[in-house]
């Protein structure tokens, strides 16, 4: 999941959205090795390092055609755990200790996930993840994405088309360009070290509050096109699924329909593949305990993405996104305001025989400044993520494929700027260690 | 005026300019029809014995079409074309898979260099 927290926070005019998802959504990224079961295929076939969930084009068509390609033998059962624990260290140390936990170096359980993960009809997939945080010790819906899928030919051209029901906007999303399969795949508990408060709305700030319903259409020729709406979540739903911790503070949640749009071209070359696109939400946001007109958002975004993927010896990828959101503050400040909050985000990487890899990733937050908003003025943050990591399997060979699964990782962020001010926003750099397994 | 590049701006474009060469370090000094096997061919298919989304190309030069052993999920226009599999065969299918079997399951669109297709079948001639 991405550093995502709501857009229109800080000195206390608002609750930051993504904090309190965060609470119970998982900020790593899934491997689920029952697709691989079901298919017969290994995971380095559908993900990038031989570890989810960065997707080589095999695991694009996977996804698109509802998770539902499995082989003839029958019997497969599609669940999946998976396990991440991790050592978190910051510069400076926190100004509070978690509870249960010291003010740094503090090492975790920090999430353990059941997945309904696979095919469930002959049209119908799911990826399904439930969540245990190890750091706020309670259990929440993660990811939902329960998908129907067709394949027909047209004018001689095979089309897939389908339908999505899934919990966060880009959760369905193909591709690892957009917000919440994008670059880091696992991250630090949130409670364990800082997160810029500033990102778009669609970046973060819905996920598990809102149910959306999509139909897209997938064509041959790479073209990729998907139009759909979200509605926030009942109440008592993220209540039960500890979305809302506490009842009496709810946060804001979407009022009406969001419509979510989503165009892209995805060339699939074989030895290598790019793709260019273009994505947007309009919405608003209101407190769920205020009857007013909440705020406007429109958030559109840009993403490309390149892959080399030639023997899968030596794997390139470089892609980013870049997001505009501009707001229209009704309801948040006494005086209305028109914000403007743009994210770039750039990550490449390499992968060597499957097992050994590097990624780089730039980060940059920038918008309108505003000193009743914003701490110091501004919600500008930038910096750098750099990851090294070793996934000894998933490849044809490995030892017990595809039962067992293993990512061992160190990553570290490193701040220019922190919610505006780059003075001590070194103070929040992470290193951040992490076993992560899949079974 | 002293310019000074941070560490990671470094490796970030480092990363960016080492792509055109990639090809190049992906060359290796495998035999080449094994390169464009991992290339084109092993997502979907092993030479080993195991069936994947594809059926195992094991044994594939001599062998009847569409009679893999454990490998059930053959077109009809597969099953059904009474071909064996010779190099001359595996040529013409390769080139151009839909055109050579009409409605066959394999999504590949085909390997025009014919200098690559006969490395691929000189590989696969080996995989007995």
């Amino acid at each position: 999941m991405s550093n995502g927290a709501c857009s229109c926070c800080l000195t206390g005019c608002c609750i930051p959205l993504a904090l309190l998802a965060g609470m119970v959504l998982a900020t790593s990224a899934q491997a689920v090795p029952s697709f691989s079961r079901q298919t017969s295929q290994e995971c380095t076939t559908c993900h990038v390092g031989a570890f989810g969930p960065q997707l080589t084009p095999y695991g694009i068509k996977f996804k698109l055609g509802g998770y539902t390609e499995s082989t003839s033998e029958p019997g497969h059962v599609p669940l999946s755990g998976m396990l991440v624990a991790g050592y978190t260290h910051t510069r400076n140390d926190l100004p509070q200790a978690p509870e249960h936990f010291q003010t740094n170096n503090n090492a975790t359980l920090g999430e353990a996930s059941v997945f309904l993960a696979g095919r469930l009809h002959e049209n119908l997939g799911a990826f399904a993840q439930v969540t245990w945080d190890g750091v706020s010790r309670r259990w929440g819906m993660d990811s939902l994405d329960l998908r129907y899928a067709r394949a027909a030919r047209f004018a001689g051209e095979e089309i897939t088309f389908g339908a999505s029901l899934n919990n966060r906007p880009t959760v369905q999303d193909p591709l690892n360009t957009t917000p919440v399969w994008s670059f880091p795949f696992t991250t630090s508990p949130e409670d364990f070290a800082p997160v810029p408060t500033a990102s778009p709305v669609i970046a973060g700030a819905l996920d598990g509050r809102v149910f959306g319903l999509s139909a897209y259409l997938f064509t041959g020729r790479g073209m990729y096109a998907e139009i759909g709406g979200y509605r926030a979540a009942g109440r008592q739903y993220l209540i039960d699924t500890n979305v809302i911790p506490d009842p009496a503070e709810p946060g804001r949640n979407l009022l009406g329909t969001a419509p979510y749009w989503r165009l892209a071209y995805i060339d699939d070359r074989t030895r290598d593949m790019y793709s260019l696109g273009v994505f947007g939400m309009n919405l608003r946001l209101r407190d769920l305990n205020s009857g007013g007109p909440g705020d406007g958002f429109r958030d559109v975004g840009i993403d490309a993405n390149y892959q080399y993927l030639g023997t899968r010896t030596h794997v390139f990828t470089v892609g980013g996104s870049y997001i505009a959101e501009r707001q229209a503050l009704d309801e948040t400040l006494a005086e209305k305001r028109n914000l403007k909050l743009d994210q770039l985000k750039l990550t490449a990487s390499y992968h060597y025989n499957k097992t050994y890899g590097v990624t780089v990733s730039r980060f940059d937050t920038r918008g309108t400044p505003d000193s009743i908003l914003y701490t110091h003025g501004k919600p500008d943050s930038n910096g750098w993520t750099y990851q090294t990591d070793w996934t000894p399997f998933g490849k044809p060979e490995s030892w017990h494929e595809p039962w067992v699964n293993l990512r061992i990782g160190l990553q570290y962020t490193r701040y220019g700027k922190f919610d505006g001010s780059s003075e001590g926003a070194s103070g929040n750099n992470c290193t951040y260690l992490f076993i992560w397994t899949a079974f | 005026m002293q310019t000074t590049v941070s560490p990671g701006s470094a490796l970030f474009v480092t990363l960016i300019l080492l792509l055109p060469g990639t090809a190049a370090l992906a060359a290796g000094n495998a035999p080449a029809g094994a390169m464009i096997f991992e290339e084109l061919c092993a997502e979907c298919h092993s030479t080993t014995g195991k069936n994947k989304k594809g059926p195992s190309l094991r044994g594939i030069v001599g062998r009847m079409a569409g009679r893999a052993q454990g490998f059930a999920d053959y077109s009809d226009g597969m099953k059904n074309s009474g071909l064996v599999w010779t190099a001359e065969q595996l040529d013409r299918y390769l080139t151009k898979p839909d055109q050579f079997i009409p409605r066959v399951k394999m999504t590949f669109k085909g390997l025009s260099d014919a200098r690559e297709r006969a490395e691929l079948i000189e590989f696969l001639s080996t995989r007995k």
